[in-house]
């Protein structure tokens, strides 16, 4: 089973306010348990940077059985709709739409796999539509959606003393947004709905809701960088919570912030192993 | 200190071996095509992280990034402010 190439099905699933373009992984011998797996991508840029090694991942686990759908939400990459009229109770009803899909595909046991603020989605997913994941796999899970989007808008400062202009700085950019205007940062349309929604996410709140088995997948620079503190002090309060986390170091550089590409067969590896032994999949 | 931000700047522009070529009076933003503004937000947040405080735009200007050392002297300053 392992080894086999899986078939790339690229489709447009309807959704709410548009069709979302998705690219479904489809294994040679779907598993006996018909698994599958649906990727909530990074935000903006991250997702761009992040695309091949997300199909390479996606195609290991599909060597394994599972299929895996990966989707573009409304206003991102191939999906319809401009990304200054995205918001996250559109993203919701995406993956709904994503969930239904693969429930209709034959898939009985899903997982989901959310990476940067995408775990975030994620987990607000499994607390809307309650009962129907087995499992989740975080990488590199966003913790303070606050922090996360002061970050973002500090693109357009730094653009603007790249260029060496008159900067503007993220306190006026987040007044434009309370005064109700949707703004640009690096090419990205950004309204006061979605980052506002942003800005309100919490990882330790969204844990607090889940009461699954969680593997959460923490990408260091190198070997002898420790991992944030942030994330292990997370981790470490939410030890007697129903959430039941693994949580796992592995080095890899980190491609979602990077031009260059990078190569992540040590990811791949152990995340694939991790996810298997985690949610003990039989495949 | 000099050192450490150094590997923050390093890794942030995947310098990989021409890391350790940089001197305090290299120049950085205008010199390094790899300093873009990606770049810039990733050596700040990076610095944030690592040193624990929170850096206000204001405090940000190009002569911050003007060379490795005004870069470090920045952060001197933040640490111990």
């Amino acid at each position: 089973m392992s080894g086999k190439e899986p078939t790339l099905l690229p489709f447009f699933l309807p959704s709410e306010k548009g069709n979302i373009f998705s690219i479904c992984f489809q294994p040679r011998t779907p598993s006996p348990g018909k698994h599958g797996i649906l990727f909530f991508p990074p935000f903006a840029e991250e997702m761009n940077k992040s695309r091949r090694i997300v199909a390479e991942q996606a195609r290991s686990f599909s060597a394994l059985g599972y299929t895996v759908l990966v989707v573009d939400l409304f206003g991102t990459g191939d999906s319809e709709g401009e990304h200054g009229d995205a918001d996250w109770a559109t993203w919701a009803s995406d993956i709904r739409c994503a969930m239904d899909w693969m429930r209709q595909q034959g898939i009985e046991t899903l997982y989901f796999w959310g990476m940067r603020l995408g775990a975030l989605l994620a987990l607000d997913c499994a607390r809307r539509f309650p009962a129907s994941v087995k499992g989740i796999l975080l990488w590199q899970p966003v913790i303070k959606g606050a922090v996360f989007l002061t970050q973002f808008l500090r693109l357009r400062m730094a653009a603007d003393l790249v260029a060496d202009g008159e900067k503007i700085t993220t306190k006026e950019l987040k007044a434009q947004l309370a005064a109700g205007e949707t703004i640009e940062v690096a090419g990205y349309g950004l309204s006061p709905g979605l980052a506002g929604a942003i800005e309100k996410l919490e990882l330790g709140e969204l844990l607090k809701t889940y009461s699954g088995d969680l593997l959460w997948l923490e990408l260091l620079a190198s070997e002898d960088r420790p991992a944030p503190v942030a994330a292990t002090r997370l981790v470490g309060e939410m030890r007697d919570t129903p959430c039941n986390i693994t949580f796992q170091t592995t080095v890899c550089e980190s491609f979602w912030t990077l031009p260059e590409l990078v190569p992540a067969p040590a990811l791949i590896e152990h995340c694939t192993r991790d996810f298997k032994k985690t949610f003990q999949c039989t495949s | 200190m000099l050192d450490e931000v150094r590997s923050i700047v390093g890794d942030a522009l995947q310098l990989g071996e021409r890391t350790a070529s940089l001197q305090e009076d290299t120049v950085l933003l205008g010199n390094l095509p790899e300093l873009d503004s990606m770049a810039v937000v990733t050596v700040i947040t990076a610095l944030e992280e690592q040193y624990g405080f929170i850096v206000d735009d204001d405090e940000i200007s190009a002569e911050t990034f003007a060379s490795l050392g005004s870069l470090t002297r920045f952060v001197q300053e933040k640490v111990s402010g």
